[in-house]
């Protein structure tokens, strides 16, 4: 049993917050998934699994283990439904939709004083851009962080695979678990409202302190500019594959003897044994004519052999992974960090959880609810309806 | 004040340093935890605090505001008495070192556990405490390197991007361990149960793929790096606005979006035209569709692009820099997200916003070891002799 064990929540998320409800699922809440009856537009979200549009690899990756409900939220009798249900629960979690089904924090207190209520939206609930339509990009635009990811020639670049919900989700969780605890001192429930521009924007921890200090703002450099401004090469390439390595950082003056005793043990960096570059300020003044020694030699060894050996002797360098190296990964294979998901017979693999509890682990495998396969389980064993009633409702198209 | 704070009353060792772990206790401290930020007394500021450049001064006081300082030399048995002690009274205990340097000091989960059933461990090693890669080190950037979210940044005709800063301590690994003391915490508070808790860091990071290794597992290949665009919407891409290296992002979602977005850019023919009918058609024609939003965009500055489509419901948002975030932003401003003492002291705020509690942010953390002799004598009830021998020996540093 999970850590939030106990804890029930209404997951009404479509797009940005469906990390949230899925970091909520995974440390053990009762997650239920309020969905229309046609469904929830998450089951349509790409990617598909191959190409079917009726197997979103993205409902299956973030609803595993939840409950599924369908409530015409539309009709008088679902939104008293709803009422219902936010009495019975602990946490409501939205990414936007209020607007649209007259949901808001104020009107859902005073049916619950004791629930918490977390919106993710684009600028969050108050101001002049309160309720502006979002998405991943242009919260990411509007952060900050595109105005300095790219090659200066370029157009700014975005973060991959929904940076931005996956960052203001996770903020999201953690409001709302500070909000639980606060609750179960004694106090009330609260609403928790996360803006992603604002989620986003404390991921450049460089950018402000680099601007009020000196007045000079981060931009695009592509490969090789430190937050400090100095240029040096951190992405290298290899015989196969790539290494972050860097000849400037907090350790590199304990390292530099390591490095080289290393490249000696093939022959190689001979032309580098200098007194001078012995002292960390001349290695950065010649940092082109060092580094073009180390980039042959690094493009004769393979990206994990260089991990390898240069991390047994005390050199930090790392090689990249493509998502399916992740696969192979050594550290990954051998600790049990993958999850396997049985998909209608198919063997897929997942993500393991972010973190590992010693008495209460996570659970990640399982399935997904089929559309509405939980009504009976939510509307009789947590709300106290009758078979009858649930019959009438779902003749009346309420559930 | 700060009994109305949802954190009141939680207590928290925090032997974390450089960004990840500050960033992550930050919040607890803003809400109302009482932060004890153990400090290395022995190596004094620059290590400490980054006083290496005013630049990293700031980013210090940014993520460490709120907290108290203790500084202690650990390598000191009577130190180490001192952290036992306050082990003893504390709720969570969160470090990210390499995962030998606590159990040297004689504080392994099971010997905290020893000192208090009830405490919350929360360890962010680098790669884990056991695996074949245990002892190698990194920085943020290197393991978003590894985690194949670097991989994922730019242009499918170019090399990878390199985003210059080791996003992954801001991002995935300080909102991670942020959630998991605060689950731990309260399965403390509902069970009476302590543990441990394991962040690593690579496998925290690889949590933000999202559905990435499904779809490469299910025989849907690598994902592709596509600048600004999407596989499944369309337009979605960043757009030339007038001025010098000025954008806006654009993306559409459904018919309505599309159609007032035709509208808006004085296009309403596009809305019948059989090309942009549907997102494929959209995807297949993106070149010339993107031409003629641009012809639109580039004449026109980011904010106007982006205030006269949201005005039409179309999603827009311009790129902004940190001087715009600061000082043009209204959103930003009205939400008072930066919290500005002076000129050159800006804090951020915490990244969610709770009713009914306003978070404390200070202008900077405390000197190192400003709290020092406070800790000793209220919290510990050290007698002052004792407090005054263990400075004099070294054990406790106090700020100047």
């Amino acid at each position: 049993m999970g850590p939030l064990h106990g804890l029930r929540v209404l997951d009404l998320c479509t797009e940005a917050g469906v990390y949230c409800t899925k970091l909520l699922t995974d440390l053990g809440a009762q997650v239920i998934k309020v969905e229309p009856l046609d469904g929830s537009p998450e089951r349509r979200r790409p990617p598909f699994f191959k190409g079917d549009a009726a197997s979103s690899l993205s409902f299956l990756h973030y609803n595993r283990n939840e409950l599924s409900v369908t409530l015409g939220l539309a009709l008088d009798e679902g939104r008293r439904l709803f009422h219902e249900l936010v009495k019975a629960s602990d946490i409501l979690v939205e990414d936007g939709l209020s607007p649209q089904l007259g949901l808001n924090y104020e009107a859902m207190r005073q049916i619950n004083p004791s629930l918490v209520y977390a919106s993710i939206t684009g600028y969050g609930s108050t101001g002049p851009r309160a309720g502006w339509a979002y998405s991943d990009l242009s919260t990411q635009a509007t952060s900050g962080i595109m105005y300095r990811i790219g090659f200066p020639e370029d157009p700014p670049n975005s973060m991959g695979a929904e940076f931005a919900y996956h960052q203001a989700s996770g903020h999201a969780t953690a409001g709302i678990l500070t909000a639980v605890l606060g609750r179960d001192a004694g106090g009330e429930g609260r609403h928790v409202d996360v803006s992603i521009q604002e989620s986003m924007s404390i991921m450049q921890y460089d950018a402000l302190p680099t601007y009020i200090t000196r007045g000079v703002l981060i931009k695009r450099a592509g490969h090789g500019q430190g937050s400090s401004g100095k240029r040096y090469r951190r992405i290298w390439d290899t015989k196969k594959g790539l290494v972050r390595f860097q000849l400037v950082s907090q350790t590199s003056d304990r390292e530099w003897p390591l490095l080289l005793d290393w490249m000696a043990e093939s022959g190689a960096g001979g032309e580098l044994r200098d007194e001078r570059w012995n002292d960390s300020e001349e290695r950065t003044a010649h940092l082109l004519e060092i580094e073009a020694v180390i980039d042959p030699w690094f493009r004769g060894i393979e990206a994990r052999t260089l991990m390898h050996q240069g991390q047994d002797r005390g050199v930090m360098i790392m090689a990249f992974n493509t998502v399916g190296d992740l696969l192979d990964d050594p550290q990954l294979v051998d600790e049990g960090f993958l999850c396997d998901i049985d998909y209608g017979g198919e063997a897929l693999t997942d993500v393991g959880p972010p973190y590992r509890f010693s008495e209460t682990p996570a659970e990640v495998a399982g399935s997904v609810p089929e559309l509405g396969e939980h009504n009976r389980e939510v509307y009789l064993g947590v709300l106290g309806l009758s078979d009858r009633e649930l019959s009438r409702l779902e003749q009346a198209g309420v559930v | 004040m700060t009994s109305t704070l949802p954190l009141a009353g939680v207590r928290v060792v925090d032997f974390t340093w450089v960004i990840a772990g500050p960033v992550s206790t930050k919040w607890l401290a803003a809400y109302g935890a009482e932060v004890i930020k153990i400090e290395r007394y022995a190596q004094g500021e620059r290590v400490n605090r980054g006083a290496m450049s005013p630049d990293s001064v700031v980013s210090f006081n940014n993520i460490n505001v709120n907290k108290s300082s203790l500084a202690l030399d650990m390598r000191q048995p009577q130190a180490r008495e001192v952290v036992r002690k306050l082990v003893a009274i504390s709720d969570l205990v969160v470090d990210n070192f390499s995962p030998d340097v606590l159990p040297k000091w004689g504080f392994s989960y099971d010997e905290l556990r020893a000192i208090n059933p009830r405490i919350v461990s929360v360890s962010m090693p680098a790669l884990g405490a056991t695996g074949p890669h245990r002892n190698y080190r990194g920085l943020g950037s290197y393991f978003q390197a590894r985690a194949a979210l670097d991989g994922l940044i730019g242009y499918p005709h170019r090399e990878i991007v390199d985003a210059g800063f080791a996003y992954a301590d801001t991002t995935c690994n300080s909102a991670h361990a942020t959630i998991a003391i605060l689950a731990a915490l309260r399965h403390q508070r509902v069970s009476g149960q302590g543990q441990h808790v394991e962040l690593r860091q690579l496998e925290s990071a690889i949590n933000f793929l999202g559905p990435s290794l499904l779809q490469y597992t299910s025989g849907g290949g690598e994902p592709e790096r596509m600048g600004s665009r999407s596989a499944f919407r369309s337009p979605h891409s960043v757009y030339r606005c007038a001025g010098d290296d000025e954008w806006c992002a654009i993306t559409v979602a459904g018919d309505a979006q599309w159609h007032a977005l035709c509208g808006a850019i004085g296009h309403p023919e596009w809305v019948n035209d059989p090309r942009f009918a549907s997102v494929l058609g959209r995807k297949s024609n993106e070149a010339d569709l993107d031409a003629g939003i641009q012809a639109w965009t580039e004449s026109r500055a980011p904010v106007e692009v982006m205030e006269t489509l949201q005005a039409a419901g179309v999603d827009a948002g311009a790129v902004q820099n940190i001087a715009d975030m600061l000082e043009r932003d209204p959103q930003v401003a009205h939400r008072g997200f930066y919290v500005r003492f002076a000129e050159d002291a800006v804090v951020e705020s915490v990244p969610f916003k709770l009713s009914a509690a306003t978070p404390t942010i200070q202008r900077e953390p405390p000197p190192l070891g400003a709290d020092s002799i406070r800790v000793l004598r209220d919290l510990l009830s050290m007698p002052s002799n004792e407090v005054r021998e263990l400075i004099e020996a070294g054990a406790v540093g106090v700020a100047e």
